[in-house]
């Protein structure tokens, strides 16, 4: 299944967009518990908790708009969703940062609750998923960029039927 | 021509393995590049279970939070 040229380049401009507006925010997420982090300052902490909060809050639908568009990409583009390596790796690490991201939703919730409530709540802990987070996600920016060669074997199913289709078609006529 | 000459970089989703013939492409294998990433993915995958088995063991909501604090909430917004 294939689009149409106008229709796959929007579908590229809203993958495109959101994927880059989550590595946006998993940046400011970062300089958020840092700074909360920084002075030691327990009013600084509560308020980087009730920022977390909010970014959060955006960053959830940004990872699941980056998953679905760049599912529909696939489908409608000739790269496929399961034919290219760097598609695949490109999906799983998608879905794996997905994963994390909305497991990791509730704790920043009840933390900024608990914060709210005037109660200490450490903020080192928020560093390291977002951290990993941000190089998941650099490397997939990488592979979209440099689309390293590699066909899967339904890719290789996939080749194979279209190579033998010309070849097909002029024998029946 | 040198500037005519298709940089490695550039190919497109339709373009034949190496060493294939029209007839029959040839069976690519798996790249180097993916075994490097699934080598990484498991080292780090091993990492994961050995600090879980090994450093405590406490992952997951809650591990940040002070003794007793309420258990985390789901759903609902935040107000101060």
């Amino acid at each position: 299944m294939t689009g149409g040229a106008g229709l796959r380049k929007l579908g590229l401009a809203v993958h495109v967009a959101v994927s880059v507006g989550w590595i946006g925010l998993v940046i400011a997420y970062l300089g958020l518990v840092f700074a909360g982090l920084g002075g030691g300052d327990p009013q600084a902490e509560r308020s980087a908790w009730w920022a977390l909060d909010q970014v959060i809050g955006v960053l959830a639908p940004f990872s699941v708009a980056a998953l679905v568009s760049g599912i529909l990409q696939g489908l409608v583009s000739p790269w496929g969703v399961l034919r290219h390596y760097w598609v695949v790796v490109k999906l799983v690490l998608t879905g794996l940062a997905t994963g994390v991201l909305l497991l990791t939703l509730p704790e920043v919730r009840a933390g900024a609750r608990l914060a709210a409530a005037g109660q200490p709540v450490e903020l080192q802990g928020q560093v390291l998923h977002p951290a990993a987070g941000l190089v998941v996600l650099l490397v997939i920016l990488g592979l979209s960029v440099y689309k390293p060669r590699g066909l899967t074997p339904a890719g290789q199913r996939h080749q194979r039927a279209h190579v033998k289709r010309p070849k097909e078609s002029a024998r029946e006529q | 021509m040198r500037g005519m000459e298709r940089r490695d970089d550039e190919w497109t989703p339709g373009d034949r393995p190496a060493g294939g013939t029209p007839d029959a492409p040839a069976a690519e294998a798996m790249p180097r590049w993916v075994k490097v990433f699934l080598g990484i993915g498991l080292a780090l995958l091993l990492l994961a279970v050995a600090l879980k088995v090994f450093g405590g063991g406490q992952h997951g909501p809650g591990r940040h939070f002070p003794a007793g604090a309420a258990a985390p909430v789901m759903a609902g917004p935040l107000t101060t």
